[in-house]
């Protein structure tokens, strides 16, 4: 579950920057819901973690899909929803 | 100064172990079998039905302005068909990012070998073990160890 979050976490990210390519930014309308996802995977990997072990990759999973949300939401907005 | 260092501790504690290199690896795997995808749907679609798959450049339709990525996709249908002066003319950059991808197709053959050629045999093993499993249970209720 630590590495689907953070595997997840990369994937987001490497979504948001093919879609802050100009004229790709439709594609955050794909990208923010499985970003979402990605969040929701993530809170699921920390609260399942065993005690002891690290909860590293999923926390960065959180982080890299928080960043997917924000930046993708700001680019979409920037692009009117479609550029 | 204490939330930056507790990050700099965190991520020098991450970095680099089994599970942020598995992580990197498997969505390398993803990106580049997406690019794959587009370069046999490239190959095996006919050019009219890709480039009316692409989306239109909406910069070029309102204000008539071409941005850095329009004409890639018609590139891209040229490179596939070996025509590599009408790509360059559609767009420069096409024939930069199509190196770029078919160095990360090469790459990741040469650095995923040894687990690439693994994997299937991985499977078929796995099979094995489930099916002799459950046989094994089904003539005598023998319990599997693991």
């Amino acid at each position: 579950m630590q590495v689907l979050s953070l595997v997840w976490g990369i994937l987001s990210l490497v979504g948001m920057v093919v879609a802050f390519m100009p004229c790709l930014g439709s594609l955050n309308w794909l990208n923010i819901p499985f970003s979402v996802l990605g969040l929701i995977v993530s809170v699921i990997a920390i609260s399942t973690a065993k005690a002891g072990k690290s909860k590293g990759p999923s926390i960065a999973g959180i982080v890299c899909c928080s960043i997917a949300v924000l930046f993708g939401l700001v680019r979409l907005v920037a692009g009117g929803g479609v550029l | 100064m204490l939330p930056f260092n507790c990050a700099v501790v965190a991520v020098k504690e991450m970095w680099l172990t089994h599970e942020v290199r598995k992580s990197f690896a498997i969505a390398w795997i993803v990106v580049s079998a997406g690019i794959l995808v587009v370069f046999f749907a490239l190959l095996l679609l006919p050019p009219n039905l890709m480039l009316n798959l692409a989306p239109h450049c909406q910069l070029k339709a309102q204000f008539n302005r071409e941005c850095p990525m329009c004409g890639m996709t018609r590139a891209f249908v040229m490179i596939s068909r070996g025509n590599f002066s009408a790509a360059v003319r559609a767009n420069r950059g096409s024939l930069f990012l199509w190196v770029v991808f078919v160095a990360n197709e090469a790459a990741i053959l040469v650095f995923f070998r040894k687990h690439l050629w693994r994997i299937p045999a991985r499977l078929v093993t796995k099979a094995i073990r489930r099916d002799s499993h459950t046989t094994d249970l089904e003539k005598g209720g023998v319990r599997c160890k693991s």
